[in-house]
């Protein structure tokens, strides 16, 4: 019997697990990875890489299509799932389990895909599994888990009552629309932006300390890959970030240094929505529509996207490192 | 042996004082303690002033160390003068104009004018710079020399400065707890390398180097971290083309009787364990007159 009286935060325990970006070429991504971030990856299937961050088998996953894109939930057990998945059914939201090989090739016990609002796929799994053998990034880049993820959401409002009442989140601050969300005591997970597309913004990769971050910049830049936003930190969150062009619409960051110890429940604070309550440093992003603030959401953006000028100066860059 | 207390002060010529003026204030976040007609005092902490332009020729560069008393001015005064460093005691008016109890003028074996003074004062008002720069105060200089070797030797022999560390041949000297007061530089040329202040935090480094490049003043090396003295850093130059460096987290030795200098070979990564590089000067239309930042 589920007991839908406790409160979702109380009951599920959920973590952010992972998070498959979507690229436009597996096989660059692979070696950019590996190259220039030090992250080896692993072919689960002609369309799937997995990628190490941390202990876990894996936390980063590459998929060639942008439906495939997910951010994964894990939960402790069984017994959670089936909470969700009542819930998710009971708010009326599409939520269907996967199979067996599947759940064994992603090296989880369980796991059941539903569909927020806006239309971005949300993956629950139970089981993640803890790798045994020591996470070494062939290169010394700091990595050591994942960080927040930022969703871009064409109904931020509907897309909140899920995270919120069907996933249990719990809002942190805000900075306009844009809404932080977390699970546990840290600051944030997930990140939700207003905007006229659906899919994942930015995918974190957390490093151990603020050396690793400024040395990452310097890498990425020396290699000529396009930084979008920073670095910078947070003003809501103090996490210290640099984004960069990953290899399709999403970008991918490094960050360190979020708060923690938010689980004591305070009023989520409103920030102003401008370019220092995205940044306390000044950094501004003009290239990316959802983390500029001067932008027009919802609206026709003329300016180049992501989507061509993030390919190419990785794509640009990455023929020269591969040379 | 001529002892050392502090770094007490800088004195540059300027060619245009009011320049100099907005500079010092709108940019770099200084105070204005005293602004005469061809003399203009600045704040950075409690003293009543660490920077002083004056009208006259931007390569007129001095640095003034503080000295525990009137004894050991004298017995300076004496030291320097026998190993061949003419002396000059500071006028009545000199010394007025410093706020200082006394002071002696000399050039080190590179000709590097500087100063020794006693009795800096000190202000009762608390320092409150002219923009949110969070300056906590002016911490240290670079020094040029053509000689590396023997400017460590003059300053460690002759005075009690201590290597605290190696980039090559270019030491890093303390006078007191602080990594180093006086960072050497190769370089033609006598005068300053670059003026330090600290400000309180990584953030502030990071918020002036966002603010800097909006008001277009040239950065020239950063935002880095020294791998010497551990600080996190980022220069940059003022209309005369002094280079200016705000830095955090400036190490101390804390056990003297123990350190041990370490020696860093010459290379850009000792320099910026961050990876950023310097800008060199035909790199740089506006950093014509400043060579390669030392390893602080």
């Amino acid at each position: 019997m589920i007991d839908l009286s406790r409160r979702p935060t109380q009951s599920m325990q959920a973590v952010l697990q992972h998070v498959c970006v979507a690229v436009d070429d597996l096989n660059l991504a692979a070696d950019f990875s590996h190259q220039v971030l030090g992250l080896p990856t692993l072919h689960v299937s002609t369309d799937r890489l997995h990628t190490r961050l941390d202990s876990m088998a894996w936390r980063l996953g590459w998929v060639d299509s942008a439906s495939s894109a997910s951010v994964g939930i894990g939960l402790p057990d069984d017994e959670a799932l089936d909470q969700v998945i009542h819930r998710l059914q009971e708010a009326g939201r599409e939520v269907f389990e996967l199979a067996p090989p599947v759940c064994g090739s992603w090296c989880v016990s369980r796991a059941a895909v539903a569909m927020s609002p806006s239309g971005q796929r949300v993956d629950l799994v139970v089981g993640a599994q803890t790798v045994a053998t020591r996470f070494r990034p062939a290169i010394d880049t700091g990595v050591c888990g994942l960080g927040p993820v930022g969703l871009r959401c064409a109904d931020l409002a509907c897309d909140l009552e899920f995270w919120v009442d069907c996933l249990g989140a719990v809002v942190s601050d805000r900075v306009g629309e844009i809404a932080y969300l977390r699970f546990g005591s840290r600051h944030h997970d997930i990140a939700l932006y207003p905007s006229t597309q659906t899919g994942i913004l930015y995918a974190t990769l957390e490093v151990i300390d603020f050396d690793a971050l400024m040395t990452d910049w310097y890498r990425l830049s020396e290699a000529g890959v396009a930084v979008h936003h920073g670095p910078g930190r947070e003003s809501a969150s103090g996490q210290r970030f640099v984004r960069f062009a990953g290899f399709g619409d999403s970008l991918l960051a490094f960050g360190w240094g979020m708060d923690a110890g938010c689980d004591v429940p305070v009023r989520p604070r409103q920030f102003a929505l401008d370019a220092h309550s995205l940044c306390t440093w000044g950094s501004r992003c003009t290239s990316v529509v959802e983390l500029d603030p001067g932008a027009v959401i919802p609206g026709a953006d003329s300016r180049p996207r992501l989507s061509s000028i993030g390919r190419k100066a990785v794509s640009d860059s990455f023929k020269k490192v591969s040379a | 042996m001529i002892e050392l207390l502090d770094v007490s002060y800088v004195r540059l010529g300027t060619r245009n004082l009011d320049q100099a003026q907005d500079f010092a204030t709108r940019i770099l976040g200084l105070q204005v303690s005293d602004r005469a007609a061809k003399t203009l005092h600045l704040r950075s902490d409690a003293r009543v002033h660490t920077l002083c332009y004056f009208e006259g020729d931007p390569a007129d560069q001095t640095v003034a160390f503080e000295v525990r008393d009137a004894a050991m001015l004298e017995a300076a005064a004496a030291t320097l003068e026998k190993l061949g460093h003419p002396v000059r005691s500071g006028t009545r008016d000199e010394c007025s104009q410093r706020q200082v109890q006394a002071f002696i003028a000399f050039k080190d074996p590179n000709g590097n004018q500087c100063e020794l003074v006693t009795r800096p004062c000190i202000s009762g008002k608390r320092f409150y710079g002219a923009r949110d720069a969070a300056i906590t105060g002016f911490n240290h200089v670079g020094m040029f020399t053509s000689d590396p070797k023997r400017e460590e030797m003059f300053w460690t022999q002759v005075f009690d400065a201590k290597v605290s560390d190696r980039i090559g041949d270019i030491a890093l000297l303390r006078v007191n707890k602080i990594h180093h007061t006086m960072a050497l530089a190769p370089g033609a040329r006598a005068g300053l390398h670059h003026i330090n202040h600290q400000v309180e935090s990584t953030d502030d480094v990071m918020r002036s180097w966002y603010f800097l490049q909006e008001q277009g003043v040239p950065i020239v090396f950063g935002p880095g971290r020294h791998p010497t003295s551990g600080s996190r850093f980022l220069y940059f130059l003022s209309p005369d083309g002094m280079m200016f460096e705000y830095s955090v987290g400036v190490d101390e030795i804390q056990d003297e009787a123990n350190h041990r200098p370490r020696q860093f070979p010459m290379e850009a990564t000792s320099l910026c364990m961050w990876g950023s590089k310097p800008v060199f000067p035909t790199q740089h239309p506006a950093a014509a007159s400043v060579s390669v930042p030392a390893g602080s």
